[in-house]
């Protein structure tokens, strides 16, 4: 049952299209992620949700009501700005309360919801103290507060966290999710940080000038791209030239590849491979199972648990490669040695040369 | 709904602008074209035979006929000479003899016309009777076939239209001609010596060229916010014919001069008067410059073995050449336009403003000041905006700016000289303050130096307005009250002006922002002649005149001052987050809460500003008001200039000092807003 409907949202400013053709359908609860690189139009889609900004077209459902006529406050939903936007004249207590007191609710009961937001969102103490007596983290969650003071319908979140540091973020990152969850609100939430997108939501969109180029789970999204934009954009892949030979085989940089295809794959040449770093595998030549392709190892990096090294194929193209630092320091390879890889079964990405997913083998 | 409100309220603002200050710049453009006169005897005709033909031919005639009877002797005889002269017929009698000698003169010369001209002649002659006698009974005759403003011409014999005439009369005009030249004359060396003298004190102030940098900045921007006229009240008090200096020391102690034959009354006071009172104006501007100046680029130099003169000539002076012309500029502006230090100090020295003032209250004479208004602003105008344009294309790139001056060390020489040239300034400035309050407390200058409060009590007509009410206010407390009632409507207007401009950012909103920045770049001697020439008869509604009301030095005084709270609160929006409007938009704000509830608290330090400084300029404008004053509002910034220009100076000075101490208080009121506002919205007081 859509709680949440989109329908053909699109947006222009002068010659860009910032959103094109957005149609999505969100259930009541739901946690759903806008997800793409700066500038792809996720802000816009967000403030057309809001009402912020006019839609060129397309329409705004909300429980079956049709809203995108409706002036903001108008629509009850909560906003978290990438700013977090607090008044800066009124204190933490003032600002969670600001919409109540519009309402002109008693002021026990502000109070009483102010205190009660303070303790879901670990404001204890804080209530008189101004925006800028507050860490980021801190702002951050009076910001969220506040959207959450009026029980929106929709809770909106614009790249929340990207103001903060790494560890912060982690921390709320949890804590927003916990929070939505407990309360069962509806949410649309914006980031450019990929993991951020997969470890939270129960959908992802990823977005990308303005288009949806999939919208899936967040293991949909990582396991089976739609589109090799998506593969590209979703962790880190490599990605190779291929075609299809006879014998429902493929060659990859003009090398044959022990990978079963389907057989339809024929003829839609060329093709392109994704590969994940971490389902590529190496040994020194002539070492290991089935036969390999070969290469040069170019560069490597130590990560901590893992090692990313950069392998030089023998078609020319740069590949990556993580092996766990146990397996790096079992191979004892030095740059300039040559390499036998392999990919591992059923972790080839196929696309066509339009960037259509054809499967995996 | 939000939108529509948030429409509506642009409309009103954009309606209110264009009222207050598109109207009253263009009714000086359209008085300035506006010519009103007698019709020359040819468009007389032209109008009484077009007024004829609109009756039937019948009763045409008999009226004709009867008007013809009805005249006077002496009456026939000017149509007969009318008529003779409108046939090109030479007029052979002397027009100046007395009448009964004409009127046989006249008899005698229609007897000698010939058949032909005799015919003509006897068609004619009816038409010059109703020309030069009836006219005005054949106006009310025709009255309903003809459109008002026929029967107008007609009935009153003056035309009204549009033509360049003033313009072509200040060309032709000697009078006019020597008072531009005048103007042109003061205003290029007042801005000349303010601008050197300005660069001195602020190179002095920067560069460590005194050591008391910002008592220096204060005593020289005291002008800025003071009453109007007072440095040459003050010129007069020290230098006059009753000089402190002049009479006092150098005549009678000293017996070097006469005060009575060397005084500064004249062109040298007046230069004097108008650098002083506008050396603030340049100041402020090279201040800046010289304050954001990079002194890197003086090291830059000095370490490749320039000396220090070289530096000055080869680098300083030309990178802040664009903050010298502008300061020159504004200087020039200020002179051109000013009336009141001339008027007072000049003692027949003419200039144009001054002109412009004495056609309007000496002769009424609205369309010809109005044409002189665009004389004097359009050439220094157009230099300004030229200067400004050039100015935006070229920017000097002298890499990542630092900040700070050079740390190089000054010369003694150099220290000596700029120590000097700030400490006379502003001794200067000091003496003329002092001989202001000593003035204010003496009872008739240079005959009976008696101390005295009498100046204070401001009794008689001179120091009251409010004739005829219950309470008769002195000027002072008149002024407080108009500027007030302008300050508290135009500080949160402004606000709320740049609020639309920078928030709610309606279709057209530039424009909006351009208008109200106009009053801010118009002399006021011209936004004053507007709201004159706009109001008087608004679209020729008499019901709708505000000339007379108080309302109109309200509405002068607020629209000409709401630029500094626009412009101030549009810089500190811009720094502001915009989300913080949509924050509490989403949270259920109408237009009104998130202006009132939100914005208004952020910026309530520019609100105060913005208050205060229409409050400041309220009390001390004079160029504007001027001309909107009237028996029963009157202003203080009025009186000092009336009092002075009558030698009244005691009072004048006490009303000055009374503007002065308020103005005080009020600048300490700013100063406390400022040092007191939140970091995060902390706005400094541009000058001007
Ligand atoms: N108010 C605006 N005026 C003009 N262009 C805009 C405006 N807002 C966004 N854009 C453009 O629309 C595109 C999408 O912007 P945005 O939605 O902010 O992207 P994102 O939030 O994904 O980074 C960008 O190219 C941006 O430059
Ligand atoms: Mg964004």
């Amino acid at each position: 049952m859509a709680y949440l409907q989109l329908k053909g949202l699109a947006k222009c400013f002068g010659p860009v299209t910032a959103v094109n053709d957005a149609s999505l359908d969100i259930a009541s609860g739901e946690f759903v992620t806008l997800l793409g690189a700066s500038g792809c139009g996720k802000t816009t889609l967000l403030r057309m949700i809001a009402g912020f900004t006019a839609p060129d077209g397309g329409e705004v459902w909300l429980n079956d009501r049709r809203i995108d006529p409706l002036p903001p406050r108008l629509r009850g939903m909560g906003f978290v700005f990438q700013s977090y936007a607090l008044f800066p004249t009124m204190t933490v207590a003032d600002n969670i309360g600001f919409g109540l007191r519009l309402r002109r609710r008693p002021r026990q009961e502000i109070t009483e919801r102010v205190a009660e937001l303070c303790a879901l969102t670990h404001l204890e103490g804080m209530e008189s103290r101004y925006p800028h007596e507050l860490s980021g983290g801190q702002q951050q969650r009076v910001a969220l507060a506040r959207a959450l003071a009026l029980n929106p319908s929709v809770l909106l979140l614009d790249e929340p966290l990207s103001a903060l540091d790494a560890k912060i973020r982690a921390l709320l990152r949890a804590e927003i999710r916990s929070l939505v969850e407990r309360l069962r609100i509806t949410t649309v939430y914006v980031t450019h940080d990929q993991e951020e997108a997969l470890s939270m939501s129960d959908r992802v969109v990823v977005m990308d000038r303005g288009r949806f180029l999939q919208v899936g789970t967040p293991l949909e999204i990582y396991t089976k791209p739609a589109t090799s934009l998506v593969a590209d954009f979703i962790g880190t892949s490599n990605t190779l030239r291929a075609k299809a030979v006879p014998g429902d085989r493929i060659m990859v940089e003009d090398t044959p590849a022990e990978i079963q295809v389907p057989g339809h794959l024929r003829g839609l040449d060329p093709l392109r491979v994704c590969i994940r770093p971490e389902h590529i595998s190496l040994g020194r030549p002539g070492t290991g199972p089935g036969p390999a392709f070969t290469g040069t190892l170019a560069s490597y990096a130590f990560l901590g648990q893992t090692v990313r090294s950069t392998i030089i194929t023998s078609g020319g193209a740069s590949l990556l490669v993580d092996l766990s630092t146990q397996e790096w320091l079992a191979l004892k390879l030095a740059v300039g040695e040559a390499v036998a890889w392999r990919i591992q079964p059923g972790q080839a990405m196929i696309f066509a040369d339009d960037g259509t997913a054809l499967g995996h083998c | 709904m939000s939108r529509a409100s948030a429409y509506a309220v642009s409309l009103g603002t954009a309606v209110l602008l264009m009222l207050f200050v598109i109207m009253p710049l263009g009714a000086v453009l359209i008085e300035s074209v506006r010519l009103r006169g007698p019709l020359t005897p040819r468009e007389m005709r032209t109008a009484v035979l077009a007024a004829l033909e609109r009756l039937e031919p019948e009763p045409r005639r008999t009226l004709l006929a009867r008007w013809g009877d009805e005249v006077t002797p002496a009456q026939r005889m000017e149509a007969t000479a009318a008529t003779l002269e409108a046939m090109n017929l030479r007029v052979l009698w002397d027009r100046k003899a007395p009448f009964d000698q004409q009127i046989a003169a006249a008899e005698a010369a229609v007897t000698g016309l010939t058949e032909n001209q005799r015919a003509a002649f006897t068609a004619e002659f009816p038409v010059q009777v109703a020309v030069l006698h009836k006219r005005i009974a054949l106006a009310f005759r025709v009255r309903d076939r003809l459109s008002p403003a026929e029967f107008d011409t007609l009935r009153s014999g003056t035309r009204s239209g549009f033509g360049l005439t003033h313009y072509r009369e200040f060309l032709g005009d000697p009078r006019l001609r020597r008072a531009g030249l005048h103007s042109l004359f003061v205003a290029t060396t007042a801005s000349l010596i303010s601008m050197v003298l300005a660069y001195a004190l602020a190179f002095a102030v920067n560069r460590r060229g005194t050591r008391v940098p910002s008592l220096v900045r204060f005593t020289v921007l005291t002008p800025l916010v003071s009453p109007p006229i007072i440095m040459a009240l003050a010129g007069i008090l020290l230098f006059g014919r009753q000089g402190l200096i002049t009479r006092g020391l150098l005549q009678e102690r000293l017996g070097l001069i006469d005060a009575d034959v060397t005084n500064l009354y004249g062109v040298s006071g007046v230069i004097v008067a108008m650098v002083l009172s506008f050396l603030p104006h340049a100041f402020i501007i090279l201040d800046d410059v010289l304050a954001r100046h990079d002194g890197r680029v003086e090291e830059a130099a000095a370490s490749q073995g320039a000396t220090a003169w070289q530096i000055f000539w080869r680098v300083t002076l030309p990178l802040t050449r664009p903050g010298v012309i502008r300061a020159a500029l504004v200087v020039f502006i200020l002179s051109m336009t000013d009336f009141g230090n001339p008027l007072v100090i000049g003692r027949g020295y003419s200039v144009l403003a001054g002109v412009v003032y004495d056609e309007i209250i000496g002769y009424q004479n609205s369309s010809l000041a109005a044409a002189l208004c665009v004389w004097l602003i359009l050439p220094t105008l157009t230099a300004y905006f030229l200067f400004e344009r050039s100015e935006r294309r070229k920017r000097f790139a002298t890499g990542a700016a630092t900040g700070g001056p050079p740390e190089l060390p000054l010369s003694a020489m150099a220290r000596l000289g700029l120590g000097t040239a700030a400490a006379a300034v502003c001794a200067t400035i000091v003496l003329f303050y002092g001989v202001i309050v000593l003035g204010s407390f003496t009872r008739v200058w240079g005959v009976d130096f008696t101390p005295t409060l009498e100046h204070y009590r401001w009794q008689g007509a001179e120091a009251y307005s409010g004739v005829g009410a219950a309470q008769r206010l002195p000027l002072i407390w008149s002024s407080v009250k108009i500027a007030g009632m302008a300050a508290l409507a135009g500080g949160i207007f402004s606000v709320m002006i740049a609020y639309l401009v920078e928030r709610v950012r309606p279709t057209g909103r530039n424009v909006l922002g351009f208008i109200a920045l106009l009053p801010g770049v118009v002399p006021g001697v011209i936004f004053g002649v507007g709201y004159l020439v706009a109001f008087n008869n608004p679209l020729g509604i008499r019901e709708l005149a505000l000339t007379g009301t108080a309302a109109i030095l309200v509405l002068n005084i607020l629209f000409a001052n709401i630029f500094v709270g626009v412009l101030a609160g549009r810089a500190t929006l811009q720094r502001l987050d915009p989300a913080v409007d949509e924050a509490a938009e989403i949270l259920g704000a109408t237009l009104g809460q998130k202006f009132f509830l939100v914005t208004v608290p952020m910026i309530r330090h520019v609100l105060v500003l913005a208050t205060l400084y229409i409050f400041v300029h309220g009390l001390v404008t004079l160029s504007a008001v001027i001309f909107l004053v009237s028996p029963d509002h009157n202003l203080a910034s009025v009186g000092i200039f009336l009092n002075a220009d009558t030698g009244r100076y005691g009072l004048a000075a006490s009303m000055s000092v009374a503007i002065l101490v308020i103005v005080t208080a009020v600048m300490g009121l700013i100063w406390l807003a400022e040092r007191h506002g939140p970091a995060w919205a902390r706005v400094r007081l541009a000058g001007g």
